[in-house]
């Protein structure tokens, strides 16, 4: 049976990423590894998104996206996982999406396919 | 009054070294980004992740002695924590690549020069940063 932790910090932590990011005000950065963001903040603070929440013995990544906070030393000031009351696993895979769109600068890339489509099916008509 | 003034003198003549040596720091940094982005287009991954340690270090030594510096602006510091963060998934990477039997995919190439690029980018503008700070403090 799934544990679920009572954390409010984390959670209050959790929904304010969570409503940055939807309104791309998060600067999700991309890194090397493949789905893993970053985003400095205030000067001293990571914040790092990972798109699971931990490796099988075979090294295979399982779980929804996890968070962590950190400061400059690496020390893990909070961890915000599926595990969370009020931090679900659908949230966790919309800040990955959300973040996702900022760090690669999607929505300029969507709008610009978008408008060439919608062109092509006026110039049918 | 006179000892007011040499503390004064003293104070700004501290000041202006601890800003030289920060450009310096950066330029350095910068200098060995460039090596690590050009091992990493050799396909020379074991050395790519001793540079990347070298560089990681200078990141942090950056990070923490300039952490109380308000002249230093908290993008800069962003910047900072950011480059230090990219050279610990571009480690992981060079570390799992060491170890495998499978040559990189593309993709996984591509990631590496691009997150060696931002890298390079971050030290690029910060030293440059901190070289136009350094004129302006000595222009008054």
């Amino acid at each position: 049976m799934r544990q679920i932790m009572d954390d409010p910090k984390a959670l209050a932590l959790f929904q304010e990423i969570l409503r940055k990011t939807i309104a791309k005000k998060l600067p999700w950065q991309p890194t090397a590894e493949d789905d893993k963001f970053v985003a400095p903040m205030l000067g001293k603070y990571m914040l790092t998104l990972l798109p699971y929440t931990s490796r099988d013995s075979w090294g295979a990544p399982e779980g929804p996206p996890t968070i962590t906070l950190t400061d400059a030393n690496n020390n893990n000031l909070a961890e915000i996982h599926s595990g969370i009351e009020g931090v679900s696993a659908q949230d966790l895979r919309t800040v990955l999406v959300f973040a996702r769109r900022i760090a690669f600068n999607a929505d300029e890339k969507i709008d610009e396919l978008l408008q060439e489509l919608q062109r092509e099916d006026e110039q049918r008509r | 009054m006179f000892a007011k003034g040499a503390s004064k003198a003293a104070k700004e003549a501290r000041k202006a070294v601890l800003s030289n040596s920060l450009a310096e720091e950066i330029n350095s940094a910068q200098k060995l980004a460039a090596e690590v982005a050009n091992l990493i287009d050799l396909g020379e991954y074991d050395l790519a992740r001793l540079r990347s340690n070298d560089l990681h270090d200078r990141a942090l030594t950056i990070i923490h002695r300039f952490a109380a510096d308000t002249s230093i602006s908290t993008a800069s510091k962003n910047n900072f924590l950011n480059a230090k963060s990219q050279l610990e998934a571009l480690r992981a990477i060079a570390s799992r690549l060491i170890g495998a039997a499978a040559p990189p995919t593309p993709r996984q190439i591509s990631q590496m020069q691009a997150s060696c690029t931002k890298i390079r980018d971050i030290f690029v503008e910060e030293h440059a940063s901190a070289m136009r700070r350094n004129d302006e403090a000595d222009n008054g």
